[in-house]
């Protein structure tokens, strides 16, 4: 017999029914079992939007702070920077990526280890020259500046270029805005650089990464250094940091080969490991929780099974076929699940909420893999409340798979003579 | 002991039920072993990384040195100190330190970096620097002697023996002096700050560049009892400081690491409980769901006289072997798999947490608490959740149960 559609459309809809009389059924024991259900998605829930929350807190915060999307090095200047690894001819590099598809804007930076002076102090002090104008259009550096004003390109009436200077620096040398500050360092010819800056501004906090940085404008950067044009490093603002990998890819297959194209997640390696680890982890850890809410399952099912040994009997005696049968049992523990995974979801979305809007803050910063971070917080995203609603649906279904093939073997005979 | 007989048999009657409850209640107990002994193991591995490695489970310095690591802020007379770290028994050593921030040249590098002077005798009984050499050999007091860490001989692209030079700040005038070393070693702790940006020289040969005589910037110190170290009020402490000094233990100069160890035991007790929330109401569903089946047997009890506490009685021994079962089986299988984690290790994959690189497998710790205290809980948390559904039974009435079919 062919099976017409719209009969088709009304078997799957008793079946549906059925499924959930049969739920209602058992009230009490249908809301135990949701309820560790319900438990184990909120879980889940809330671990993976404060997983996905926290890194992608900071992975943003970073990429604005310093490392932007994408960046481009000389050969392995990234694994071990020296002063002559630098890139030749920048503008025509910075003509051609500001040109592609995909890059929003860029900024080039030379970077020297040296040591600063006050009158009175000396330290050590990471020197950073920046392009004043790619600076500002691709960090959150102006942002940092709370004491004084942001760089400027030219030098003041006696020829002195201005720098910024790190909290710790500032600290430590005993200097602020308006004072002078002198640099010794080592140039690309292997001379011996100095020069004296006047210090224009502050940045960040006393323990922020930035501490003991120093800002110079490019250009007075790369004559302090006697690096002429070349620049150590491009950072690159892409469309979508989620293409960064594919980009860097292209990207590096279009540049000459001497240059090195790597996403931020090769740039934070070790960060970005730590990232992976720490989500398997996670996923592991939730992969017990659910295992352990399934048993529960199982066993729920189980019992309702058993208890309708008779009922199954008699449906199979009146010709219904093993397959409907099972069919039913997996079509009440789909609805159990789903119906728990609204419930979860209905209390979690506030939770969630919470954690995304307000979050947790940490009373030290913590360390992850060379990232500081100081705050806690979720993430408010389909795929926070998708994932556990898959997760918690597919397990419980599969635990029914056994009962329901149990069911479905059930013997007419034998289940009506038993009691 | 009726009550207990009954209970037994009660179980047998489904036996797929009751191994089921049996494993729900199990496997959370092993899992919860489990983790609780990685986690130890990973929190024994950051203590030690952030203690015995270097920093020892105390310091001294002068107030206000670790806020800008001023070479200026010095102990200038650490005599008196020294004494007492000598008189007093609850330390097993102690070590003093000049640091300064400073520049270290290759022929073909430079980096900046801590430079560390140290008293290689001391030093043995606080650190462990001695043992992390990858090469060469340990400071012997000869003045050219210079150790440094792997990553930064890498950046330096030097090997034993090429020469350095260190630049470092002198006290008190700021000027800066200049000095020729030998690589005389190079250590790796595993640790990002000592790997990449520490040099250790000795201790003599540190005072005479920065110009100190007897002075020191940090006195590093190692506990005789492991237990002290936790305690961030040790009379010691407050013995070793006044207006000018300050003695402080780890948790606080390393307040990052000891603020992750209390959110990782915190996160580790919320898990655990949601963990039995969850099982419990299993453990409820189960009771419930044997006692439905069994209404009929209950109004007949209660109809021949059986009072309902006895009732209650009955139904909480029955949880009560349940747990006990349940925790004998996942007591064993949750010490075997953390037996075989903290003999084998456990990977999880590389990462890395407050400059501490954890690449090499964990190793589990097991402790008497894992195998006394969390069974008890867990039966304990059986039994409270059955009391539910012990009530329930109690409050059957013979007339209503009996005429129910079955």
């Amino acid at each position: 017999m062919n099976v017409q559609g719209p009969a088709l459309a009304w078997q799957s809809v008793l079946l549906v029914r059925l499924a959930f009389r049969n739920i209602l059924r058992h009230r009490r024991r249908t809301l135990l079992t949701m309820l560790s259900m319900t438990g184990g998605y909120i879980l889940c829930a809330a671990a993976i939007s404060l997983q996905y929350g926290s890194y992608g807190n900071a992975i943003e915060f970073f990429v604005k702070d310093r490392t932007g999307h994408i960046q481009i090095h000389e050969g392995n200047y990234l694994q071990r920077p020296r002063i002559h690894k630098a890139i030749a001819e920048p503008d025509d590099l910075a003509r051609r990526l500001i040109n592609d598809a995909d890059v929003i804007a860029l900024t080039t930076r030379v970077f020297a280890p040296s040591l600063a002076y006050s009158e009175h102090k000396n330290a050590p002090a990471n020197v950073i020259g920046v392009d004043v104008d790619g600076e500002a259009a691709t960090t959150t550096i102006i942002a940092k500046v709370h004491e004084g004003e942001f760089l400027t390109g030219q030098a003041d009436a006696d020829g002195y270029f201005s720098a910024l200077i790190g909290m710790g620096l500032a600290d430590l040398l005993k200097i602020g805005g308006g004072d002078e500050l002198i640099l010794i360092s080592v140039g690309a010819d292997g001379s011996i650089a100095n020069d004296i800056f006047i210090v224009r501004g502050l940045v960040g906090t006393r323990r922020s990464a930035d501490r003991l940085n120093v800002y110079l404008p490019l250009g007075a950067a790369q004559a302090f250094l006697s690096m002429g044009d070349r620049v150590h490093e491009f950072s690159l603002i892409i469309r979508n940091l989620g293409d960064s990998v594919a980009v860097a890819d292209r990207l590096g297959g279009l540049l000459p080969e001497s240059l090195s194209v790597d996403p931020w997640e090769r740039v934070e390696l070790t960060f970005y490991k730590t990232m992976q680890a720490d989500r398997e982890a996670m996923f592991v850890t939730l992969g017990i929780v659910v295992f352990i809410v399934c048993i529960g399952v199982l066993n729920t099912v189980l019992m309702s099974v058993l208890e309708r040994t008779r009922e199954f009997g008699v449906l199979k005696a009146i010709g219904t076929r093993p397959g409907r049968i099972a069919w039913m049992v997996l079509t009440e523990n789909a609805i159990l699940s789903g119906l728990s995974c609204l419930l979860g979801l209905f209390l979690a979305l506030p939770i969630v909420g919470f954690m995304t809007i307000v979050g947790f803050e940490l009373a030290e910063p913590m360390d992850v893999g060379g990232v500081l971070m100081s705050h806690v917080r979720g993430e408010f995203s389909l795929r926070i409340f998708a994932v556990p609603f898959a997760l918690v649906v597919t397990t419980a279904v599969l635990v029914s798979i056994p009962p329901g093939i149990r069911a479905a073997r059930i013997l007419p005979i034998q289940a009506l003579a038993s009691t | 002991m009726l009550n207990l007989k009954l209970a037994f048999r009660n179980l047998f009657r489904n036996g797929r039920r009751t191994l089921l409850t049996c494993l729900l209640i199990g496997f959370s107990l092993s899992a919860l072993i489990i983790v609780d002994g990685i986690i130890l193991g990973m929190s024994k591995l950051l203590v030690e990384s952030a203690t015995h490695l270097m920093s020892g489970e105390a310091q001294v310095h002068r107030r206000g040195y670790l806020d800008s690591f001023d070479v200026d802020l010095y102990i200038a007379d650490p005599g008196a100190l020294q004494a007492t770290l000598e008189r007093n028994p609850a330390v097993a050593g102690y070590s003093m330190r000049v640091m300064s921030g400073g520049m270290v040249s290759s022929p073909y590098n430079v980096a900046a970096a801590m430079i560390l002077g140290l008293d290689a005798g001391q030093e043995k009984s606080v650190s462990r620097i001695s043992e992390s050499l990858v090469d060469g050999e340990y400071l012997s007091g000869m003045d050219t002697e210079l150790i440094i860490g792997s990553d930064l001989a890498d950046l330096l692209e030097v090997k034993l023996g090429d020469r350095i030079v260190l630049t470092l700040s002198q006290v008190d005038g700021g000027g800066i002096s200049q000095e020729l070393f030998r690589l005389s070693g190079i250590s790796r702790f595993g640790i990002r700050e000592l790997d990449s940006t520490t040099a250790f020289i000795n201790l003599d040969r540190a005072r005479g560049m920065m110009g100190m005589d007897t002075a020191v910037h940090e006195i590093a110190i190692r506990y005789a009892e492991g237990e002290d170290s936790a305690n961030r009020n040790h009379p010691l402490l407050a013995e070793l400081s006044n207006s000018e000094y300050e003695a402080l233990g780890w948790k606080d100069f390393n307040a990052s690491i000891g603020t992750m160890l209390e959110t990782i035991d915190l996160v580790t007790i919320v898990v655990g409980m949601i963990l039995f929330l969850l099982a419990s109401f299993g453990v409820i569903n189960t009771m419930f769901m044997s006692i439905y089946e069994r209404i009929y047997e209950f109004g007949v009890i209660k109809a021949i006289g059986t009072r309902p506490t006895d009732l209650i009685k009955l139904v909480l021994c029955e949880s009560f072997l349940i747990a006990v079962g349940s925790v004998i089986c996942g007591t064993l299988l949750g010490g075997a798999v953390s037996y075989y984690f903290s003999v084998s290790g456990v990977i999880l994959g590389e990462f890395e947490v407050s400059g501490i690189a954890f690449h090499n497998n964990i190793y589990s710790v097991l402790e008497p608490a894992q195998f006394i205290e969390f069974p008890i809980y867990v039966i304990l948390l059986t039994v409270i959740a059955s009391l539910y559904p012990a009530a329930f039974a109690a409050k059957i009435v013979p007339s209503e149960a009996l005429q129910k079919s079955l």
